[in-house]
């Protein structure tokens, strides 16, 4: 355990969605691929911040208090990203060791931390990802 | 509005005397983050414990991976808020923000599991418009309860 890194854990396949792109979009993500987190990059590639689910839910609702449906359709197709994420997301790197990385994560109270080179995005790790090392661990 | 108008039924479960190892399989094959932990009385699901990923997590931090090892009674929490489906959501809701918890079994007046109640279900349901865009189907219609052996 303790020689073990963050990149013998973390999902490299981290679905991420641009800042300028709208709330229904990051809803089908969402929806599609069924995760509850999702970092948002700029046009290079590079972490500008991370959305989850409940902020999503959140949005919707705050946009939704007294207005006909028709209407929040259109809020959320005209709402970015970028407005509704949070800008002060705490990352690891690769070569980090596991047992920091997961401290981290038990105190992060967003359970989910995007793994940046440079501050490029390159993979994330999560709780999810940590049950999956159980399960590969008893399977060896 | 009642509990049962809106809790999920489909609740993935596990028994006490499981590994570590069964426990977080199961997670990832339900694409679950939690448990009920349950025993079977008359073949009744009775939670008696909730086990999460964020537990696994500490357990593969302190004291490494020897899931087989392990059980669920190990590491479970049994400190459990009870909530019945007859309960007010609201009056729910206050009580799972004063004791801190983002998830409750729900029971019926048998005391046997009936299903779970997340505030994220609950925000789910709340935004009608989400539900809309997604075509996620209205919580408050009854699935038959999943249990695995």
């Amino acid at each position: 355990m303790s020689e073990l890194k963050v990149r013998d854990l973390m999902t490299e396949k981290v679905y991420s969605i641009r800042e300028d792109e709208d709330l229904a979009r990051l809803n089908d993500l969402m929806s599609d691929i069924r995760v509850r987190h999702v970092p948002v990059v700029d046009k290079e590639g590079q972490l500008m911040g991370l959305v989850s689910h409940r902020d999503l839910l959140r949005s919707a609702l705050h946009l939704e208090e007294g207005l006909p449906s028709s209407q929040v359709r259109d809020l959320l197709k005209n709402t970015a990203v970028r407005e509704i994420m949070v800008t002060d997301v705490e990352t690891t790197d690769p070569n980090e060791d596991i047992r920091e990385a997961g401290r981290i994560l038990l105190e992060n109270k967003l359970g989910c931390l995007p793994v940046v080179e440079g501050n490029g995005l390159v993979g994330i790790l999560t709780e999810a990802d940590f049950v999956k090392y159980v399960v590969e661990e008893g399977e060896s | 509005m009642k509990i049962r108008e809106i809790c999920n039924r489909d609740v993935a479960v596990i028994g006490r005397k499981e590994s570590l190892y069964e426990a977080a399989r199961r997670m990832r094959d339900s694409h679950v983050g939690s448990l009920v932990v349950i025993d079977e009385k008359e073949e009744r699901p009775i939670p008696v414990g909730i086990l999460t990923d964020r537990d696994i997590l500490i357990q593969v931090l302190s004291q490494g991976v020897s899931p087989r090892g392990i059980s669920v009674e190990d590491i479970m929490v049994t400190d459990l808020l009870a909530v019945r489906d007859e309960d007010d959501v609201f009056e729910t809701i206050q009580q799972m923000r004063k004791k801190g918890v983002r998830r409750v079994p729900v029971v019926d007046s048998t005391g046997t599991l009936v299903g779970i109640l997340t505030l994220d279900d609950l925000l789910e349901f709340l935004s009608k418009e989400l539900k809309n865009l997604s075509g996620i189907s209205s919580l408050g219609r009854e699935r038959e309860a999943v249990t695995h052996p």
